[in-house]
């Protein structure tokens, strides 16, 4: 079969600029492909900016409950105990020593220097980080038991392995979180905190028995609900899930998922 | 032009380009005096200077391009080696009396395989770079389309050469001049590019 001149001609120039073409779609594709890669490192930036920013966040939030904890702690206990070891041993000097009042007195300023040494260990910025997720629910548990206004209980399942401190961190501030939601807005009179280590990650259930809220309702809308926005954000920020049950008259259960990679 | 402009002041291996260009311009002028005045084939210049030096070159460069993405020593030899032993060989099977033609084939199949693993290490790499603005991607994509395009028209080479014989078309040059005018054009922005970054 005979091939004409322009035949040939033709089939050259077209089979140049194809691999031209072939050239060119390589190169736009790696033009294309970058941008995209600045877009998504952009984006990386940003959310590591926010993570920070967060994490700062509930640093300070976690101080400045710190130091609320510290003030009630000393108006509440301390301040009672001298006042009341002060009045003792007042009576005491007014009338003959008496052995019982005395040590009365004593027990009394020992219990207030137990609390005092709590206080200066609140007070050392590390403290709470060295603490474990366990060791954190049980200074909780003491601390709102104390107060005597509500129960609140723990049960745990596995063992504790060791956690990021940014974990840490956001964990402590949640469940803070949830106490002071419940004692603010749930007129409950138990709490109970569950904890779950699992292979792959852990798991807390806290629930309470107060008188919950609808759901349906739109809960953004009170500073109760821009607290629960606030933990959603947070957890997503460690990889985590956070979910939220609540029936009106029944109480809440707010679930806590958290891988540990 | 464009090298002597904005690759004089370069320290480096840059500065190498000029001295590769020369040699082009150099063979491409005694080409043209061999051609038009003498009357004369210009295989052996292109065969014996220009292959040479373009292979050697282009290794070179994407020796020099790729080394900070990923580890190309050893395909580089390998691809320099594969190169010399088929250029070898193709002459004396030719007894030295014709054009190159499969080995340049071959080395720009190895060329087109590098330029692509380049762009792919560039794209995964954890850094942005500013393409727009890189010389070294300028440097490969003109290496890139010049492959692309002298490949297509190198498979053709005995068809062309027969037209050329038959009806005195110059298709071959034409088209080469428009893979060499992308080639250069792709370089000569690099170079700017390169001028821009060392202001």
């Amino acid at each position: 079969m005979q091939v004409s001149r322009d035949e040939i001609i033709y089939m050259v120039v077209f089979v140049t600029s194809l691999f031209l073409t072939a050239a060119g779609a390589i190169m736009l594709y790696v033009y294309t492909y970058n941008r995209r890669k600045q877009a998504h490192i952009r984006e990386k930036n940003t959310m590591k900016e926010n993570f920070k920013r967060q994490l700062l966040e509930a640093r300070m939030e976690m101080q400045e409950q710190a130091f609320a904890n510290i003030s009630e702690e000393i108006h509440d206990n301390v301040g009672q105990v001298l006042s009341l070891a002060s009045v003792q041993l007042g009576l005491a000097h007014a009338k003959q020593p008496d052995v019982t009042l005395l040590l009365e007195a004593k027990r009394n300023i020992d219990t207030a220097l137990r609390d005092l040494r709590d206080i200066a260990k609140s007070l050392n910025g590390g403290f709470l980080q060295q603490l474990s997720l366990q060791q954190f629910i049980q200074k909780l548990q003491r601390r709102v038991n104390r107060s005597g206004l509500i129960q609140l209980e723990t049960q745990t399942q596995g063992q504790e392995g060791v956690l990021p401190e940014q974990v840490k961190i956001i964990v402590f501030r949640i469940l803070q979180e949830c106490v002071q939601n419940v004692l603010k807005h749930a007129k409950a009179s138990k709490i109970l905190i569950q904890t779950f280590f699992e292979a792959k990650h852990f798991r807390i259930i806290f629930e309470d028995n107060g008188h919950g809220f609808d759901p349906e309702e739109n809960p953004i809308a009170d500073s109760r609900g821009l607290g629960l926005q606030n933990m959603q954000l947070r957890v997503a920020m460690i990889h985590g899930q956070l979910t939220i049950e609540s029936t009106l008259g029944k109480g809440t259960q707010i679930t806590v998922c958290v891988p540990y990679e | 032009m464009a090298a002597l402009l904005f690759l004089r002041k370069t320290k480096g291996w840059w500065g190498w380009f000029i001295a590769f260009l020369a040699a082009v311009v150099l063979i491409e002028l005694t080409a043209t005096y061999l051609w038009n005045e003498l009357k004369r084939s210009t295989f052996p210049v292109y065969n014996f200077g220009y292959f040479p030096i373009y292979f050697a070159f282009s290794s070179f460069l994407l020796y020099r391009l790729c080394r900070p993405l990923f580890k190309i020593q050893p395909w580089i030899s390998l691809i320099t080696g594969l190169i010399a032993v088929s250029y070898l060989t193709e002459n004396i099977w030719n007894h030295f009396e014709s054009l190159s033609v499969k080995t340049f084939l071959l080395a720009n199949v190895c060329y087109i395989v590098i330029a692509c693993c380049y762009y792919y290490h560039l794209l995964n790499d954890e850094a942005f770079v500013d393409i727009k603005r890189h010389p070294p991607f300028w440097i490969i994509t003109g290496l890139l389309f010049f492959c692309f395009g002298s490949t297509a028209n190198y498979i053709f080479y005995d068809i062309l050469k027969e037209i050329y014989l038959k009806y005195n078309l110059l298709l071959r040059q034409y088209l080469m001049i428009v893979v060499n005018f992308l080639l250069y054009g792709c370089w000569s922005y690099a170079f700017l590019c390169k001028y821009r970054e060392m202001k």
